[in-house]
């Protein structure tokens, strides 16, 4: 195997930490030689299947969120995938893997965790502190806000003060607006999204034009994804992205890492040997490759691998005898209540959720709903339900728990990394949340005047988020990592994404990893100084 | 033996057509979908089982499309209680074809060209609106 000329530091994966941290370093550490390995390519949006007619059924196929799906249906060329076992999940992971890592299909719901979210050991005796709070992280997250360009409305009462969205909100519509009344009925906390899309056009990223599909790519640019927001600005000050490039060991010696193994798109191997190897893989990869490594796990209550959350989500769907908008707009970001955040035990749980009000389906997305229906009844309900429904989801409070993991197989996959698969499965205290907010959206829906209701606890597609596999604290027999990323049993490796989330919130991580990744960065920068 | 007007049969069984909820009225599948995929649909091998029990319910191809509409229907269901998986996927693929259909679109009202490059339109929204929503004060769990 042919040995690299020795750099400074190696990041594995360009998606939301990896892209973040690269630019980050190198800010702040002129001269230093990074590369970042990635085992996609760039993506062209020209590509994206928004311009075809069969973009519908592409969402089922080469274009699905989930990677065994597009493997299935023969590929993707501009996702290199590997194999997920999912078996024992009752959800099913969502991924892209290429240079943008998940930002490129995400659906660019872009708010922050709470406060409470970094303290729930102790305030509501569950799961385990953060090692930092939100006022450490608030400016990492004005930081990340900046790259991204994101659009939203200052003054949400549901957080601190100081939320200044760059860009105004994204447009309601009708099926918006008629969510808004009915919060606003209820006497219940609403507000529009802080959405990573652009509302207003910037440099060379158009405005969005509501076209609907974020989750199969954006072709206007309007959606932040770290391949046209980050990316260029790092490559811009000399960090090196090396793409079709598969790590497939970070190598080891006394106590400290040396470098990488790596596999070319020819499936040639080299050996870059770094003085810093930073992880940005996502919750499943980052540990696919710990663990391939040997780094743990060291006994059955290793946290490596360990305490996977996965955001349980539900969906309660309206019905509705006058038309609305709801396939139209970026899918994520409509609005959003918090009402139910924060704890209150007279609920029966611990912790909280928020309701969502998400973009509705395609039509074929929402026939295939009905699925196993067939006949004239069928075709009824589908021309009842689409452009006639408001969808509210659910989506709770994640705590770590040991039996939820990531684990390897002896069996190596053909991109030279062990097999790999995952475990999971929500805690009562979850089940009892859920149940609880879909009540609630429940009664906001017939408050809007739904006149029928359908409910869905658990969809299996809704693995989007990949958490905790890697989690952060002060002692090593329940974390992996130290507060600033760097691995305890191994201190020159650092993990800067999904994975070293403690516990999960009740919101979307994308901000959050983001924020943890610059923070870190700056940290690392120091040491080098 | 399979052939067009079997598949059509099948197809405009599990999706008939005609007018639907909110003003749809929509073609049945056998007539929209072309000659080539319609072939292709019905030789699925995933679908295969549910295609042979179909085949051996109403005593072949021939006969099932000389059945009255009911008793197609009940060939139909008894294909789909004993090869659920495969009798699904013909449903799922049959879908495909015909909600992306321009004229299956139109019908429900939907523009049949791809979402891009034109986008949609989507109606603001006045921001006064959430100015009471802020009024009520902060409802984050202060922990200092
Ligand atoms: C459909 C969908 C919708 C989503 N919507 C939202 C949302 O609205 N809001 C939100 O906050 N979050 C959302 N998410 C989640 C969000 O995208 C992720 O949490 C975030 O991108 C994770 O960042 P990361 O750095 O942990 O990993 P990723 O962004 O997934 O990046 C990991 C990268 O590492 C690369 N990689 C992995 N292993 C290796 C290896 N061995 N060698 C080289 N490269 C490797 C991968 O190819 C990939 O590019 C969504 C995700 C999906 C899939
Ligand atoms: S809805 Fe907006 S953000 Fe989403 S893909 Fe379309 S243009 Fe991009």
């Amino acid at each position: 195997m042919q040995t690299k000329k020795a750099i400074d530091v190696a990041i594995i994966g360009s998606g939301m930490g990896g892209a973040a941290f690269a630019w980050q370093l190198l800010r702040k550490t002129a001269g230093l030689k990074i590369i970042c390995f990635e085992r996609g390519g760039w993506v062209d949006p020209s590509q994206f299947p928004t311009t075809d007619f069969d973009w519908q059924s592409s969402a089922l196929a080469a274009w699905s969120a989930n990677p065994n799906t597009r493997l299935a249906s023969g590929g993707n060329v501009y996702s290199a995938d590997y194999a997920v076992e999912d078996k024992g999940s009752q959800l099913k992971p969502l991924m892209w893997n290429a240079v943008g890592g998940s930002t490129i299909n995400w659906s660019a719901h872009f708010p922050r965790l709470h406060p409470s979210d970094f303290m729930v050991r102790s305030l509501d005796g569950v799961g385990v502190d953060w090692p930092i709070t939100y006022e450490e992280l608030e400016p990492w997250y004005e930081s990340n806000n900046r790259m991204m360009g994101v659009a939203g409305l200052a003054g949400d009462p549901a957080y601190p003060p100081g939320l200044m969205p760059e860009f105004p909100p994204v447009a309601l519509g009708s099926m918006g607006v008629r969510a808004a009344q009915a919060f606003e009925a209820l006497g219940w906390h609403h507000w529009p999204v802080s959405a990573a899309v652009l509302t207003r056009s910037r440099e060379d990223r158009q405005a969005c034009n509501h076209c609907g599909p974020c989750s199969q790519g954006c072709s206007t640019r309007a959606k932040a994804s770290t391949d046209i927001t980050y990316w260029p600005h790092a490559i811009e000050l000399g960090v090196e992205l090396r793409t079709h490039s598969v790590v497939t060991q970070i190598e080891t010696a006394a106590g400290r890492a040396t470098g990488v193994v790596y596999r070319d798109k020819k499936g040639c191997e080299y050996r870059q040997p770094a003085d810093v190897v930073v992880l940005a893989g996502n919750g499943i990869g980052t540990a696919r490759l710990l663990l391939g490594s040997g780094i743990g796990p060291n006994s059955n209550q290793d946290p490596l691998g360990a305490n996977l959350m996965m955001h349980p989500v539900a969906y309660v769907r309206g019905f509705f005898r006058e038309a609305l908008d709801g396939p139209v707009g970026p899918v994520g970001c409509c609005l959003y209540s918090h009402e139910f955040y924060e704890t209150d035990k007279a609920r029966g749980f611990v912790r909280g959720l928020q309701l969502q009000i998400t973009r509705e389906n395609s039509l074929l997305l929402q026939a295939l709903r009905t699925v196993p229906a067939w006949g004239k009844e069928a075709q009824i309900m589908v021309s009842e339900e689409f452009r006639h429904s408001m969808v509210v989801m659910v989506m709770t409070e994640d705590l770590p728990e040991l039996h939820n993991r990531v684990s390897i197989s002896r069996d190596v996959a053909c991109d030279g990394l062990p097999e790999v698969s995952i475990d999971y499965r929500p805690a009562a205290n979850t089940d009892a949340m859920l149940l609880f907010g879909m009540d609630r959206a429940e009664e906001l829906l017939r408050k809007a005047g739904a006149y029928r209701i359908v409910r869905q606890p658990y969809p299996p597609m809704t693995g989007w988020h990949l958490l905790g596999t890697a989690a952060m604290g002060t002692d090593p027999e329940t974390s992996v990592v130290d507060p600033l990323g760097r691995c305890h049993r191994i201190p020159n490796i650092v993990v800067c994404d999904g994975s070293v989330f403690p516990t999960a919130g009740a919101v979307n991580p994308a901000s959050t990893i983001g924020a943890l990744a610059l923070r870190f960065a700056d940290r690392l920068a120091r040491d080098f100084q | 033996m399979m052939n067009r007007s079997f598949a059509a049969t099948v197809a405009s069984t599990l999706l008939p057509g005609g007018e639907l909820a909110n003003g749809v009225d929509v073609p049945c599948a056998g007539r929209l979908i072309d000659e080539a995929t319609m072939s292709q649909w019905i030789a699925h091998d995933d679908a295969k089982a549910a295609v042979e029990a179909i085949l051996d319910e109403a005593g072949g191809a021939r006969a099932f499309v000389e059945l009255p509409a009911a008793r197609r229907a009940d060939a139909l269901r008894v294909a789909e209680a004993g090869h659920g998986s495969a009798f699904d996927k013909l449903v799922t693929e049959l879908f495909k074809l015909y909600y992306e259909h321009p004229t299956v679109l139109a019908a429900f009202r939907w523009r049949s060209a791809p979402p891009q490059p034109e986008g949609h339109d989507l109606k603001g929204f006045n921001e006064s609106r959430f100015e009471r929503v802020a009024a009520r004060g902060p409802i984050w769990r202060n922990i200092v």
